[in-house]
């Protein structure tokens, strides 16, 4: 129901191409008082790891939005924009999605942007190890360009190509390293501190009415925009709103060889720290609220844990967003009386390490939109999380739940997610361990932030309010 | 009901004229006593340069009085008057006293009020022999409902009143409009849109479309929320040239009307306003945008042009505040005054050399333009309801005349011709229920 209303609004959008890119070339806003450029406004998130796109959490999600340019954007109301393309247009007859570059378009350098970056942009998207890239994947027959209009064809009917199209890891990327698409690009990184962002003149959708964002990881700043708990704030100088996301932190045992034991003492540990700094227990592979089966395991006493994982040299691989928590963690496992090293890797990185090293422990983080289906979800763990566990068994699981999904039966649905969520758990190879739930603050001096169908603030038009 | 609106009209009118009495009649008396004064002299350049308002009149009041004065002074043949105010700011006149050595005679007025009336004092100082040679007292009856009047009426009397010609629907993205007499004697209206300049005849009260010229910009191109443009026509040495420029390119494109069709010349690297003359040299003047914003840099950039060719590696330079709007008056091409809108919404008057005379501590609308060397239009700084204020800028002077109410808000104001008529073109976007739709007004002087 909800992918048909954004189909809809889609093929909308596209009947009204002419007026959106008016309205986006344009602006119409000039009054007898202009909009006044200027100001800055400061955004507090984790600190990235390096400006390679990163979306395995929510902070990352913002992030990569200010530096990098989407193909599309989805707003809430399911109506689709761009800022690259003049024109896009799905032909039923020959099964093909073209786009039509905009003219004059430059990278952040002011080096130009042409079809060839938005074919390698695509092909790079696909070449990703996601489950939105794998479902794109499989419908796409050829990618091919002519002048300045990129040509997707399709293997069957889809009109769906260009909702898909909207996901937030589908981004415009340069050949070269620290040249961005993005409405901001990075001027000044004092690591531990702060990020200065300034506006990209180059800009596709326009130059931003802000002198520059400063993106602050530590607390000298007093944020603008912020995250953290619903209705913390409320009451304040601040817009609340609700991101729509949440962000759940696994356990994962990629290897086979690996003790009971050894998995429920990490579990324990690991969910005693995530409690210890607020966060939600999850018991279930997606949400408690959601999920159709629950996840119940025992915990070791402390005594027992400490002996099980004390005698042991263990290296605990994270995945780098979870990097902000590092000095916390390290407290926790000192006072605890544990030695665990901790390593981090990017997730661009992690495939590689996984095929060439044997980790036992990784801790993973991952985003997923609540609007999301249950169906979607499962499959992204699955896919995204199984590693070197997944196999023909999942594969098959995996197809039987995209068949149930065209049967239109509730009830089938569950019980196959049911079937997929019992494998893992007998498996054993991820356990659930928290949940971070967010609202966005926004300071009510900053007016035109749009909220996406992702749960991104997009600061576009953003500028402060006279 | 019609009728009965008519009739309130009427009513409102007499009121004006009878109210209106007592500030005419002093006015007249004062000019009647300079212009005898003056009677038998000839070719004589007389300018008052000091005006000072004890009365307990408003300022607003005393602004009319000075405008009634200077009419009738105007009228006279036999003598030369210079307008110079600038402003009247505090009950004092501000006077741009830079063509004070082109002045015979120096007048001095001053306003005091007397029990129930209000007294003049009239001096006239001779340069010639260096002192004072007529000093006179005038008097009249000023009643309380006149004063009222005088601070509400908004410059109604007839000499200066400007009113609205005609009204166009208009499409959302044009940067500007300029009207020019071709070579034919017909007059041509240039719209300017982001990729083209759609070119009008003026046929009676209507607009034919005739030609368009599209407009091809490449790198580096600086997308912006914030479209403008602006457009320059000019005849040079016979030849008509056209140029257009805005904010998401470095170049402008520039145009020579040749055997009936517009040939390209090489691109400008500044955005053109039009052609003036400095000390018998040509120049085309003009500034850049911050590219990809809404607002110049602050450069005025005057380049040496002689035919065809504009000379862009010996370009001059004037550093002027950061600013929205600007506009050159000029009296045959000879640059009289220098018009700003700064980024802080204050308006800043300069002389032909370029000095600023004044800055206005009221802060006005972005827009700014001025027609003929005598005629400046300002929209105000409001975002809801918006207003045009009028000023009379002849000979390096700039004084208030006129205010009205425009429903909507001011996009842009430019320079004009319409039912014989020279005026303003005001870009206006009205908010309606529905979204919002444009119109472009034009507005000049009835009895131009």
């Amino acid at each position: 129901m909800e992918k048909s209303s954004n189909y809809n609004s889609g093929v909308k959008a596209m009947s009204n191409l002419t007026k959106i890119f008016v309205i986006l070339l344009i602006g119409a806003t000039l009054f007898a008082i202009k909009i006044d450029y200027g100001g800055n406004i400061t955004i507090r998130l984790n600190e990235p790891s390096s400006f390679s796109p990163s979306i395995s959490n929510y902070s990352g999600l913002i992030f990569s939005s200010l530096i990098y340019e989407n193909f599309f954007y989805l707003n809430n109301n399911g109506d689709i924009t761009t800022h690259i393309f003049r024109d896009y247009k799905y032909d039923k007859s020959i099964k093909t999605l073209s786009l039509k570059l905009k003219e004059n378009l430059s990278f952040s350098n002011g080096k130009p942007i042409d079809i060839k970056n938005v074919k390698n942009s695509l092909n790079s998207f696909l070449n990703q190890d996601l489950l939105s890239s794998k479902k794109m994947r499989k419908i796409i027959k050829k990618i091919g360009i002519d002048k300045d209009i990129l040509y997707v064809e399709l293997l069957y009917n889809n009109p769906d190509i260009l909702t898909l199209m909207t996901v937030p890891e589908l981004i415009l990327l340069s050949e070269k390293y620290q040249v961005f698409s993005g409405i901001f690009y990075p001027e000044e990184w004092v690591k531990g501190k702060y990020l200065i962002l300034k506006p990209n003149k180059f800009y596709p959708g326009g130059r931003s009415y802000i002198e520059y964002i400063r993106v602050s990881f530590s607390g000298d700043f007093s944020p603008d925009i912020f995250l953290a708990k619903p209705g913390a704030f409320s009451g304040y100088n601040y817009n609340e709103f609700k991101s729509g996301i949440y962000e759940n932190i696994y356990i994962c045992f990629p290897e086979e060889k690996i003790g009971q034991n050894s998995k429920i003492a990490f579990y324990t540990l690991l969910r005693q720290y995530y409690k210890s700094v607020g966060l939600t227990e999850l018991n279930s592979l997606t949400s408690d609220e959601e999920s159709p089966i629950s996840i119940n395991i025992r915990k070791l006493s402390n005594r027992r844990m400490r002996s099980i994982l004390r005698y042991s040299k263990i290296e605990l691989y994270m995945i780098s967003s979870l990097k902000g928590d590092d000095e916390n963690f390290k407290e926790f496992l000192r006072k605890k009386g544990l030695e665990i090293d901790t390593i981090y890797v990017s997730g661009s990185n992690l495939q590689n390490l996984l095929d060439n090293n044997p980790i036992k422990y990784l801790l993973v983080q991952k985003l997923f939109k609540k609007k999301t289906l249950l169906e979607e979800k499962i499959s992204k763990i699955v896919r995204e999380m199984s590693f070197k566990r997944f196999n023909e068994k999942y594969l098959k699981l995996i197809n039987e739940l995209d068949e149930v999904k065209f049967l239109n039966n509730e009830e089938l649905l569950i019980d196959q997610i049911s079937k997929i969520v019992n494998k893992i758990v007998n498996d054993g190879f991820i356990y659930p361990i928290a949940q971070k739930r967010y609202s966005i603050f926004i300071n009510n001096k900053i007016v035109g932030v749009e909220m996406d169908y992702y749960g991104r603030p997009l600061l576009q038009k953003a500028r402060l309010s006279k | 009901m019609r009728k009965a609106f008519r009739g309130f009209f009427f009513v409102l009118l007499l009121v004006n004229y009878f109210y209106a009495n007592g500030i005419d009649n002093l006015s007249e008396k004062v000019s009647r006593g300079i212009r005898d004064f003056f009677n038998g002299k000839y070719n004589i350049n007389i300018s008052i340069v000091k005006f000072d308002n004890y009365s307990g009149l408003s300022n607003l009041a005393v602004q009319k009085y000075y405008q009634l004065l200077v009419s009738k002074l105007e009228s006279d043949k036999n003598i030369n008057f210079i307008d110079l105010m600038i402003d009247l700011n505090k009950d004092r006149g501000e006077f741009n006293l830079t063509r004070k050595n082109e002045l015979n005679y120096l007048i001095y007025i001053k306003l005091i009020r007397n029990k129930n009336k209000v007294g003049v004092g009239a001096v006239i100082f001779s340069k010639s022999v260096d002192k004072i040679v007529y000093i006179k007292y005038f008097e009249n009856i000023i009643s309380e409902n006149e004063k009222d009047l005088l601070n509400i009426a908004n410059y109604g009397f007839k000499e200066s009143a400007f009113c609205k010609l005609a009204e166009l629907d208009s499409e959302m993205n044009l940067f500007d409009i300029k009207t020019i007499m071709d070579t034919k004697g017909e007059y041509k209206c240039f719209f300017l849109y982001p990729k083209k300049i759609l070119i009008y005849k003026l046929k009676g009260n209507n607009l034919d479309k005739i030609s368009s010229i599209k407009l091809k910009w490449v790198r580096p191109f600086y997308p912006t929320l914030e479209p403008e443009g602006k457009l320059s026509i000019f005849y040079f040495k016979k030849a008509l040239y056209l140029s257009a420029g805005n904010n998401f390119s470095t170049v402008s494109k520039f145009f020579m009307l040749h055997e009936n069709r517009w040939e390209e010349l090489t691109d400008l690297d500044f955005v053109p306003f039009g052609i003036v003359d400095l000390n018998g040299n040509y120049y085309i003047a003009g500034s850049n945008y911050e590219y990809g914003m809404n607002y110049f840099n602050g450069k005025i950039v005057l380049s040496p042009f002689s035919l065809e060719k504009v000379d862009l590696e010996n370009k001059l330079e004037k550093r002027v505040p950061l600013f929205y709007s600007i506009d050159f008056t000029t009296i045959k091409d000879r640059l009289d005054s220098v018009h700003i809108i700064d980024k802080n919404y204050n308006y800043r008057f300069y002389s032909a050399d370029f000095i600023e005379q004044s800055v206005e501590k009221e802060k006005r609308g972005s827009s700014l333009c001025s027609v003929k060397g005598k005629w400046l239009a300002v929209s105000d700084y409001s975002k809801l309801t918006d207003k045009l204020f009028f000023y009379k800028v002849e000979n390096g002077s700039k004084k208030l005349i006129y205010e009205t109410n425009i429903k909507g808000e001011i996009i842009f104001i430019s320079s004009g011709f319409l039912k014989k008529n020279d005026g303003f073109w005001i870009y206006i976007k009205v908010k309606k229920n529905y979204g919002k739709e444009f119109k472009l007004q034009f507005w000049s002087k009835s009895n131009e």
